[in-house]
């Protein structure tokens, strides 16, 4: 028997209020849940209910809700979700953490003479502005398609990091800023780019339906 | 990736019980393995995703790219390699 748009909407509201939003991973996991029920239901001739609560008790260890610090701060996540972005989140934070101490290094060693040279901080402030307008494009790409995935997640974190970084470079703008400013912005900028990619790659396949 | 070669495309559910029915019943592939293990070959580029609506909902398909085809070739052939060494290492022909 094959479940009704009624029962598969039903699946899909409970699942986001068991915080499985980020619509990669909901897309198969509501299939996989779906197609359990269905085999629930024929093979023990039950309601869908009733293979519905048995079925979610089958998938509690995956999808009880876990904090993970290095993600966020201020919500929690599916076991199963967590599990995948934990990686793709500990990689992003070590590269960011060494190009800045490589960079603090850099800075330190060789580049601490040129401080003063204004040409040198323009530089480096005129790339920073270009990269804010473009992510600030692709931000608004992101919020007018309303779709949420675990790339826009990841996107919109590191964007307001980006943001926040850069209104306090231009409240307090030193050379030695600059220098920062230039590395955040090589921590920071593959992240953006590929998160935006990957989230707009997925956006593609899913409104072609 | 033997099973995407042999069978073209598949879905994560669908996977789960090929693996269940050719092994009938003694290994149980569970989906906190699946998932990640799919997203990580679609990753390398090993797998292509096809997102088709079936039976009132969205399905994720799962293929072989052309770099996954040779992989799984090669893999497959370590695979059959790495159980002839071990055949030989727990069953060795005593020569004189």
């Amino acid at each position: 028997m094959k479940l009704t748009v009624e029962q598969i909407d039903k699946i899909d509201v409970v699942l986001d209020k068991l915080g499985l939003d980020f619509l990669d991973f909901k897309l198969e996991i509501k299939d996989h849940i779906a197609c359990e029920v269905e085999e629930e239901i024929e093979m023990n001739q039950s309601d869908f209910n009733s293979a519905f609560i048995l079925v979610l008790e089958r998938w509690e260890s995956k999808l009880v809700l876990t904090e993970s610090l290095l993600i966020s701060n201020k919500r929690s996540f599916p076991k199963i979700v967590i599990d995948q972005l934990f990686k793709r989140f500990l990689i992003y934070n070590i590269t960011l953490a060494v190009s800045i101490l490589f960079g603090v290094l850099i800075y330190i060693n060789f580049l601490k003479d040129f401080v003063n040279d204004s040409l040198y901080v323009n530089f480096f402030n005129w790339i920073f502005i270009s990269c804010f307008l473009i992510f600030s494009a692709f931000k608004l790409i992101i919020y007018f398609k309303k779709i949420k995935t675990s790339y826009s997640y990841m996107f919109n974190q590191n964007f307001w990091l980006f943001t926040l970084y850069f209104v306090f470079v231009f409240l307090w703008d030193t050379s030695f800023m600059s220098v920062l400013t230039f590395l955040v912005l090589i921590a920071i900028s593959p992240f953006l780019m590929y998160s935006f990619y990957k989230h707009q790659h997925f956006v593609k396949k899913y409104q072609l339906l | 990736m033997k099973l995407l070669e042999e069978q073209g495309r598949m879905y994560g559910y669908e996977i789960t019980q090929k693996v269940k029915e050719i092994t009938k019943g003694e290994l149980n592939i569970t989906e906190g393995a699946l998932y990640p293990a799919l997203h990580k070959l679609e990753a390398e580029g090993l797998l292509d995703v096809e997102v088709e609506r079936v039976d009132n909902r969205l399905r994720k398909y799962y293929k072989l790219t052309e770099k996954g085809t040779t992989e799984t070739v090669n893999r497959l052939a370590e695979l059959e390699e790495f159980i002839k060494n071990m055949q030989t290492i727990v069953n060795p022909k005593l020569s004189y």
